[in-house]
Formats: C-alpha cells, structure tokens, sequence
C-alpha cells in the first residue's frame, strides 16, 4: 500500500484517502476469506492480488483524475458538431465513399496469426508440470521457439514454476492457451501469444493490447441527422440536440460492448474523443474490428438513403465462437441472406 | 458487465461503501461480476468526479462496545441525478443493443443488406 501511494499523484489529502478506502477494503476482504476458510497469510496475498499491480493501479487512479481533461475535449467536439453543419456537409460531399471508412495509423503492425502454424495439430498429457515445461512443449510441438514474458504474469502470482495440468488429444496452438486460459482459474487472467519468425511469443492479451496499440480516426458523418433526408426539417438547435444525443449513444455503445472494462472510464487504458464528425480511437487491434462494426449499425438506422450506409471496404472481422459480435456481419455477409 | 453499469445499478437501490459494493454486485449477478479493487476504486474515483455518484466519509468503530474506540473511516457512495439519468441511457443502450441483435439473429433486420453491400465492394 505504501509503494501504491508513492505511485499516486495529486494532492496528499486525496492520496491518504485512496489509501485509507483500499486499506478498509482489503481488511475486510481478508476477514471474509477467513471466514471462508482461509489462512490469514493466503487470505492477506489473495486480497493483495485481487488489488493487482500497484503502478497500474495508481494509473487508473490518475486518469480518472484527469479526465474532465479528456471530457472536456469530447464536448469541444460536440459543440464542434452543433455550429458545423456546413463543414459536415462538406466532408460528406468530399468523401463519398469514405464515410463509415477509417484511416489507420500504426505504430507497430503485429503479426497475424500464422495459417501453417495454426493447422499443426499435438497431443498434451501434463498432470503436475510447471508451466515453462508447458510452453516449451507447445513451442516443441508447433516447431517454433518459445519465448514467454514472465514479468507479464507477475500480477497474476505466476511464474515458471506454476503448475498445470491439462489432457487433450490433438489441438491446435490457438486450443492449448485456451484450454490453459480455462484451466487457470485466476480472476481477469489471459494468457496469449504470436507467432513471429518462428518464434512463439507467450504474455497476456493485456501484454499484446499495449503493444498492438492503434490510433484510428472514424468519420461518422454518416451517423448524424444532417445526412438524413427524413430529418432535414430539423432546426438547427434540434439538430444539435439529436447530434449529441446520438455521438454519446455511439460512445456509450462502443464503451458498454466492446470489452467494456478496458476503457478509460471504466478504469481501462484506452480512449476515445470525438471532434466534430472525426472519433478518434486509441485501442488494441483487436478493438477496432468491433468499433468498425458498431458504426455501421448506426449508419443503418432504417433510413433508406443509400449514401448514408455505404460499406466500408475494409475487411470485417472473421467469425469465431468466442466472440459472436464480433463474427456476425462477417458471416451474414458471406452466407446470409441471399439475394 | 461494464463495470460502471454495474455500480449505477447497485447504487440506485442504496448508497453503498466500496467493499459492499463489490458484494452487491456479486449477489446480484450471482457471482459473475467480479469487481476487483484494483478497478472499482479508480472507477468510483472517475464516476464521482463526473459528478455521476456522490460520496461521504463514515467512522466506523473498532470496537462496537466501546465508544471511545476509534477506527477507519469508510466512504460511502450514492446516485446523483446524473448518475440516475446516466443509468437509464446505459440501461436504454443496452435493451436496444440486443433487440438490435435478437432482430439481427433472426435475420428481420436491415443487417443482411448491409452486409451484401459489403460483400460487393470487397469483392
């Protein structure tokens, strides 16, 4: 606690009170853990755990501190939005095709996800084996060098020497960490991994979200009622209201089911600020497959205009089991309904 | 759950401290929502700083029988009225979200269009 509070910024006062709340809290955990049968050293360190990383934690702490900052540059967007109907026009008219289109800027392309690799099939038989011996089986297996973060899995009390058992015949790389993953049993834990040059890199999501980190600017012109024949009638202070009313449904939408917890605002590390049509997007790769389609289902609001609904001639995201949001218009489009 | 939907829900029955509120959400969900300290703290930080939730500062004695005992002091929180009108948005979002969804997946909505148009310009 003491080196969390050393991690906190701001006035003293306010960090002696985050202080005296999660002291409060962890006593209280460590006494129901007790009466639930723990230990009082194991019931303290899971109730530390639970807590997580202290630098991380003192980081959310310190961008909700921050964020009227942020808030405050989203509404200068909206008034943005409210006095330039004109200038939406404009982009709408400059950019035809581009409406529900991103412009990507990446600081590092990750790598996909290696077909070959993929399709290597190995049995696993592990009773009490450490996890390196794990991994390094895997790695064996699907003929690469495995090389593992460890320090990404601190938060979580793993380390190489952490036990696994797990029996399955013939899965594949992507079916062992997720056999791993529901075998863990720790709260929020993910294990992942890449392949790079024969190379089996192995951390957390969280670890790849940070490194795979993209700032996308959307342009949701499309999403507002200026581009709206049946609501051209609006006045214009109607049309700011339905302006705003919309943009934070899009926001709200985005920040509710697209992994919600990993937003700013609900003590996550990504963002988002919206300037007038533009919504500028700081998130995982993986985040903007799911944000690309979410536009879309606003863009097809049952308004028979044509312009306003126009594809985006990116590639949608591949369909899996784990993650039918993020499937869905991928499947619809290529098998739904016909025509 | 988004972990701040889930406090507004909790905190529009009554007010709550932190550790309670990590109950309540659990109770209320059957143990599927976990709110960690590590994420309801900052959240609960950013939430009253928006002005959603509004907090006051509880003594709690160590010992209940003595009354000179002190002890910590516990935050408690409750639902502003913004905080109230911020619910029913996320709770409006939500019910559309997945009526929009149920609509998709029973293939009435306007989706499947959408999505063949998509199909043409890729192709």
């Amino acid at each position: 606690m003491t080196v969390m509070t050393k991690f906190l910024r701001g006035p003293q006062r306010d960090k002696l009170a985050i202080r005296e709340e999660l002291e409060s809290h962890l006593e209280e955990r460590v006494r129901d853990l007790m009466v639930g049968g723990q230990s009082e050293t194991v019931a303290a360190r899971t109730a530390i755990a639970e807590l997580g990383e202290a630098a991380e934690v003192a980081r959310r702490f310190e961008d909700a501190r921050t964020q009227p900052r942020r808030r405050l540059a989203m509404n200068l967007g909206l008034i943005g939005l409210a006095g330039g109907a004109m200038i939406m026009s404009l982009v709408a008219m400059t950019q035809p095709g581009g409406r529900n289109g991103a412009s990507v800027y990446r600081p590092e392309r990750p790598d996909a996800k290696d077909a070959a690799v993929e399709g290597r099939r190995f049995d696993v038989s592990f009773t009490n084996e450490s996890l390196v011996d794990a991994f390094s089986w895997a790695g064996q297996s699907a003929e690469l060098t495995p090389v593992v973060s460890w320090k990404a899995f601190e938060a979580w009390g793993v380390s190489a020497d952490t036990q696994v058992a797990m029996n399955a015949k013939q899965v594949t790389l992507e079916q062992f960490f997720t056999l791993l993953n529901e075998g863990a049993a720790i709260e929020g834990a993910r294990y992942d991994y890449r392949v790079r040059e024969r190379t089996l890199e192995i951390a957390t999501t969280e670890y790849f979200d940070k490194r795979e980190i993209e700032l996308v600017c959307y342009d949701i012109s499309g999403v507002l009622p200026v581009h709206r024949p049946d609501l051209e009638a609006m006045t214009p202070v109607e049309m700011k209201h339905r302006d705003q009313q919309l943009t934070e449904e899009l926001v709200g939408v985005i920040t509710s089911f697209v992994y919600p917890e990993t937003w700013r605002d609900n003590g996550g590390l990504y963002g988002m600020s919206v300037v007038g049509s533009k919504m500028f997007v700081e998130a995982p790769r993986r985040h903007h497959h799911q944000i690309r389609w979410v536009i879309e289902q606003f863009l097809d609001r049952g308004d028979s205009g044509a312009a306003s609904t126009a594809p985006s001639t990116e590639e949608l995201p591949v369909a899996t089991p784990r993650d039918p949001v993020k499937g869905a218009p991928a499947g619809t489009a290529a098998g739904g309904r016909g025509r | 759950m988004e972990p701040e939907l889930a406090v507004l829900a909790v905190l529009s029955e009554e007010s709550l401290y932190g550790y309670a509120i990590t109950k309540a959400a659990a109770a209320r969900s059957r143990g599927e929502i976990k709110l960690g300290p590590g994420v309801l703290y900052p959240l609960l930080a950013g939430m009253e700083k928006q002005g959603l939730i509004l907090s006051t500062w509880e003594a709690v004695k160590a010992d209940p029988d003595d009354e000179a005992a002190t002890g910590r002091r516990r935050k408690w929180y409750r639902l502003s009225a913004k905080g109230r009108k911020r619910l029913e948005q996320r709770i409006k979002a939500h019910r559309e979200y997945h009526a929009m969804m149920e609509a998709f997946l029973e293939g009435g909505s306007g989706l499947g269009r959408r999505a063949e148009g998509a199909k043409e310009v890729g192709s």
